[in-house]
């Protein structure tokens, strides 16, 4: 083989280890920065959240056209609908967060509706501030959706903003 | 039009023989360039792995990325080096350590190359660039700013004036060790301790200067600095014109617009030119040499000589090796190369500045061009897609500009002896003696570079060997 | 002696081509800017937008609510922002262009849920020069990025579309509104 044939394979190997090691990286900080969710199996507990040793279970999702409160009735718009998401979970010593997303089988994802986004108050909390050793304590979590998603819910996961990881995005079904 | 056929004519020189050159080496400059980018890379990405243990981690990391970058520059300019046989046309003795001491090299060059990326703000980029790096990993964003560990507040400061006190220390005693032992990796060691301190200095003397610059600013004399100002203002104010804004918009086109393209386009391409004639080795001895070869010192351009007695010799000679060592090997070969570019003729220097000014202004192009094939995406995208198409960009670019820099020194070398050449011719006998005092001949590097095929004897007492 | 000058001269030359040269190559701006036009979707990531409409008055009302009284302009731009994707995003930004300045907003927009859409106003706030040539911009840009889309929607509002906008409503009352959510049909 003449010296420059054999440069230019030193440049072909040295250019598939760079390339390996680039594209073994770039894989690797994407499978971090990409959320994979696993189902639970239904109304089991998890611990959804990442960061915090909060384990959680959900009791029930209720999909519903109409929001009752102390005040009213919210119907929600045309072509959407509520959803109710009754969660238990277990405060860990420095204190909650529960900021869980809605997830659909086609990954979209909706954060739940803070008090504003409907009039009056409902019985449940929608904020994971109990205190530890209170038992454990309910939150309950709305979101609105469009209705034909209203078929092809997974269950609540965390939020995946600051995550970086590999571990699975547990995701809650409900029970039933 | 004989400047423009000039021009012209060292336009198409600089370009083919460029291009020549480039495919003739190619293969070899591909693989230094891909190593070393990816060696930068791995530091770098280590740099932003370990930055919330400890910001000095971070920087070490950092400074061995560096390292490893300028190696990678140094091996391509001597692989264009060698095929331009410019080792042939200087004149330096057969044993310069120039010639197999890799990390003789580094010494040398290292600050002068991590000085021209400071002035280009390339380090705190590359600092500013780890809190990137760390959040793609971890997804947080820390506190305070890597820079800011090194902003020397109250008792920070004194940490940070012993670990640069310190580190310079340490790197003299390795240094000398490495010189009596000659045990290679010693050599790497020095280089990275230097590239550490070097960059440590960077980073918080930039700082010091922001606070010297704010306590000047409180200080009452501060505002008789603007006396001048208002007075000016107040004269043109009777003519009816509005001075100060004309200032204003003369002073935002100067800074916003002209010094920078001065900056980036003229005073970054004759730096790298000088780095390049570093490598290759301008006929510089240090005032140190001459001085152990019992012949008074002539330190500087020739303009003003010291004379020291023999007397102090012994005593100051070890201090100043030790201090000085670092005038005498970066300082004054920096100056020197400076002068041996810029002797050269004005229109090799615009043909130069040309060829330059439109690779680096291709280089950004073509990776703007690759950003915009693939069009706006998120950060986590970017994480893994920008490190190729950055490989690939200098791939293209770096060997393309390491090639230019040593036809372009090669071609100074050959302008120059041309033009001492024709000196020579023009000035019948006299012509030795006259060269010999009249440029400072001892120690400078554009004197001997040309006149070697003249007069070697005389001109050149480095040539008989006897550098220290 | 002209000669060395002439020589010099052509250096001078070649130092003023490259300063030209790296003055108009710039900075990297980050985003990559796309043209859209009243009436036209755009998308950027999950969410598309589409501006509708403008109006300028003086006084403003926001949601009924009397928000204040300008010594210049209000421009109200009425946008549709729609959310097909998989997420909503949280790190819009919306700003306006002209005459080489720029201009903020001071509440910035509403980008709803997956599966629902959001037909609202953003206000801004400029003298009258500065509404010929308007150019709506909308980036979403996390606090973190490298390079993001953004799209400019030219209003197309020429000297004389704003000389006529003055004569007819230099003085009126905008009333915008924050929207209300609806699902996408």
């Amino acid at each position: 083989m003449s010296e420059r044939r054999r440069q230019w394979l030193a440049v072909a190997v040295t250019g598939l280890l760079v390339l390996a090691m680039v594209v073994g990286w770039g894989g690797y900080l994407r499978a971090r920065a990409t959320p994979h969710y696993v189902q639970v199996p239904p109304g089991a507990v998890a611990t959804p959240e990442q960061g915090y040793d909060m384990p959680m279970r959900l009791v029930s999702l209720t999909v519903t056209p109409a929001l009752v409160t102390n005040r009213e009735v919210n119907y929600a718009q045309a072509g959407a609908v509520w959803v109710i998401a009754v969660v238990d979970y277990t405060p860990p010593p420095e204190g909650g967060f529960c900021r869980l997303h809605l997830i659909a089988t086609d990954g979209r994802a909706w954060s739940s509706i803070d008090s504003l986004g409907y009039e009056g108050e409902r019985v449940l909390p929608t904020s994971c501030s109990a205190k530890p050793g209170e038992g454990t304590p309910r939150v309950e979590l709305i979101y609105l959706i469009p209705e034909t998603a209203a078929t092809q819910l997974a269950g609540l996961a965390s939020s995946a903003t600051a995550y970086r990881g590999t571990e699975p995005f547990w995701t809650l079904t409900p029970a039933g | 039009m004989e400047p423009i056929r000039s021009l012209l004519s060292a336009l198409n020189q600089l370009v083919t023989t460029t291009g020549v050159v480039w495919w003739r080496c190619l293969p070899r400059l591909l693989v230094t360039a891909m190593l070393g980018w990816l060696g930068y890379r791995i530091f770098a990405q280590g740099a932003a792995l370990v930055v919330d243990v400890s910001a000095w981690w971070s920087l070490l990391l950092l400074s061995i990325g560096f390292v490893v970058r300028l190696s990678a520059i140094i091996i391509g300019l001597r692989i264009a080096g060698e095929q331009l046989q410019i080792r042939a046309a200087i004149p330096l003795p057969d044993d310069d350590p120039r010639d197999d001491s890799m990390s003789h090299l580094l010494s040398i060059t290292l600050l002068p190359f991590l000085g021209i990326y400071a002035v280009f703000d390339v380090i705190t980029d590359a600092a500013n660039h780890i809190q990137i790096d760390y959040y793609v990993f971890s997804g947080l964003t820390f506190e305070r700013q890597v820079l800011s560990q090194f902003n020397p507040e109250g008792a920070g400061v004194w940490l940070i004036v012993g670990v640069i006190v310190g580190l310079y220390v340490v790197r003299r005693l390795v240094e000398a060790w490495f010189e009596r032992t000659g045990f290679r990796p010693l050599g790497l060691v020095t280089a990275v301790t230097e590239g550490f301190f070097i960059m440590i200095v960077l980073l918080s003397g930039r700082q010091v200067l922001v606070m010297v610059q704010q306590w000047v600013d409180d200080r009452n004399f501060r505002v008789w600095l603007d006396y001048p100002g208002w007075g000016l203002q107040q004269v043109f104010s009777w003519v009816g014109v509005d001075i100060s804004d004309v200032l204003d918009q003369l002073g935002s086109l100067w800074f916003d617009t002209v010094w920078p393209g001065v900056v980036a386009m003229v005073v970054e391409p004759m730096l790298w030119l000088a780095l390049a004639s570093l490598v290759y080795g301008s006929q510089v001895l240090s005032a140190a040499d001459l001085w152990r070869r019992g012949r008074p010192v002539t330190v500087g351009a020739g303009r003003s000589g010291v004379r020291i007695g023999d007397r102090e010799r012994g005593v100051a000679l070890g201090f100043q090796d030790a201090f000085f060592g670092d005038l005498n090997d970066k300082y004054l070969p920096t100056f020197q190369s400076l002068r041996l570019v810029l002797s050269v003729g004005a229109t090799f220097f615009a043909a130069y500045l040309l060829c330059y000014g439109v690779l680096t202004t291709g280089e950004e192009w073509l990776s703007r061009g690759f950003y915009a094939l693939i069009g706006g995406q998120r950060v986590s995208f970017w994480s893994f897609a920008a490190p190729p198409i950055e490989l690939l960009v200098e791939v293209i670019a770096e060997p393309l500009r390491w090639v230019l820099l040593a036809t372009a020194f090669h071609a100074c070398l050959v302008l120059y002896a041309a033009r001492v050449d024709e000196e020579v011719a023009t000035e019948p006998g006299d012509g030795v003696s006259t060269r010999s005092t009249g440029e400072g001949s001892t120690g400078e590097g554009s004197t001997s570079a040309g006149s070697t095929s003249v007069v070697p004897e005389t001109v050149n007492p480095g040539a008989e060997g006897a550098s220290a | 002696m002209i000669r060395r000058f002439g020589h010099w001269l052509v250096a001078l030359l070649a130092c003023a081509a490259m300063i030209g040269l790296h003055a108009y190559t710039g900075e990297f701006g980050h985003v990559d800017a796309r043209r859209a036009t009243i009436g036209q979707t755009a998308r950027l990531y999950a969410s598309t937008v589409v501006v509708n409409g403008w109006s300028i008055g003086q006084v403003l009302y926001s949601d009924d609510a009397f928000v204040g009284r300008t010594g210049v302009i209000y421009l109200a731009v009425n946008v549709t922002v729609a959310t097909d994707g998989s997420e909503r995003s949280t790190s819009w930004k919306v700003g306006g262009e002209s005459n080489g300045r720029t201009f903020a907003v001071d509440d910035s927009l509403f980008v709803p849920e997956p599966g629902f859409q959001r037909r609202q106003d953003v206000v801004f706030e400029l003298s009258p020069d500065d509404l010929a040539g308007f150019t709506v911009t909308f980036l979403d840009q996390a606090p973190i990025y490298a390079y993001d889309p953004q799209v400019n929607v030219d209003l197309g509002i020429t000297a004389q579309d704003a000389a006529q906008a003055f004569d007819r409503s230099r003085y009126d009352t905008v009333r915008t509104t924050s929207g209300t959510v609806e699902v996408i049909r």
